[in-house]
């Protein structure tokens, strides 16, 4: 039986793993990389990849799931506040009374960049 | 000052006007390595032993690269601008080295809400004898 809550899974995201992201996805989105492109749409600084924001997610579900997660696995994220290069997310989770884990990611303010669900099996 | 390239940069991109529901997507194949698990892995941070064999087992979220290939590499077949809303995956079976993995799928939503482009689609990865890996439904914010 998972415990009721998710160990936190932090993670803090720096240019250096976007641009490797960005290398293994092909992805050549400028806002991503280049100060001046986040700026010039409003950014304070470079966005991180909603699908790193995605993975950390699952490496915490895997920690709390057990292998059967590669198999079996569930995961909804919605994506409702940019992160920047430099901040530092948490990921978490607790069990719902429906057998499903409300999930999250946070930033240091503690303010959710994405939430979802998860299940297993 | 960096500027984006211009939309007429990528004169065969899919864009949120021509767009149907219905419409199909792919196939786009992905030859996974060990190499490209350890890259994907070390991108994310996610230092599990299992990413870092011989033969390495890929993170199950990497089929979000497999799902979003279906419209495009960003900046490259597509301007840039875009934004990723919403991803749903249901993981199916583990992906090793070595696979080759086959990624097709259909737009299912397309609507604007506060001035915004939204385009959902499904798409399902299979390996090389066709035994489903993944599942995903993506929502994404299009620029143009």
């Amino acid at each position: 039986m998972s415990p009721a809550a998710f160990p936190a899974t932090r993670r803090r995201f720096t240019q250096e793993m976007v641009n490797a992201y960005g290398e293994v996805n092909e992805d050549r989105n400028l806002l991503h990389y280049e100060q001046a492109a986040a700026e010039q749409a409003g950014f304070p600084a470079p966005l991180v990849h909603g699908a790193m924001v995605a993975a950390l997610l699952s490496e915490a579900c895997r920690a709390h799931f057990g292998d059967a997660w590669l198999t079996a696995g569930r995961l909804q994220v919605a994506f409702v506040k940019p992160v920047f290069v430099g901040q530092t997310v948490t990921a978490g989770g607790k069990l719902r009374g429906d057998g499903a884990c409300e999930v999250w990611c946070r930033n240091e303010a503690g303010d959710d960049v994405a939430v979802g669900e998860a299940r297993c099996g | 000052m960096s500027t984006f390239p211009t939309p007429d940069a990528f004169p065969n991109a899919l864009r949120f006007a021509d767009l149907r529901v219905g419409q199909t997507l792919g196939p786009v194949t992905h030859h996974v390595t060990a190499e490209m698990i350890r890259r994907y892995a070390s991108s994310t941070g996610d230092a599990h032993p299992d990413y870092q064999d011989q033969s390495p087992i890929a993170p199950p979220a990497m089929a979000t690269i497999f799902s979003t290939r279906l419209m495009g590499r960003v900046g490259i077949d597509r301007p840039s601008g875009g934004i990723h809303a919403r991803h749903e995956y249901e993981f199916l079976a583990a992906l090793r080295a070595g696979q080759r993995v086959t990624t097709t799928g259909r737009v299912v939503e397309k609507t604007v809400r506060r001035g915004r482009n939204y385009v959902a689609y499904e798409t399902l990865t299979v390996d090389g004898a066709g035994r489903p890996i993944a599942r995903c439904r993506v929502t994404q914010i299009f620029a143009q």
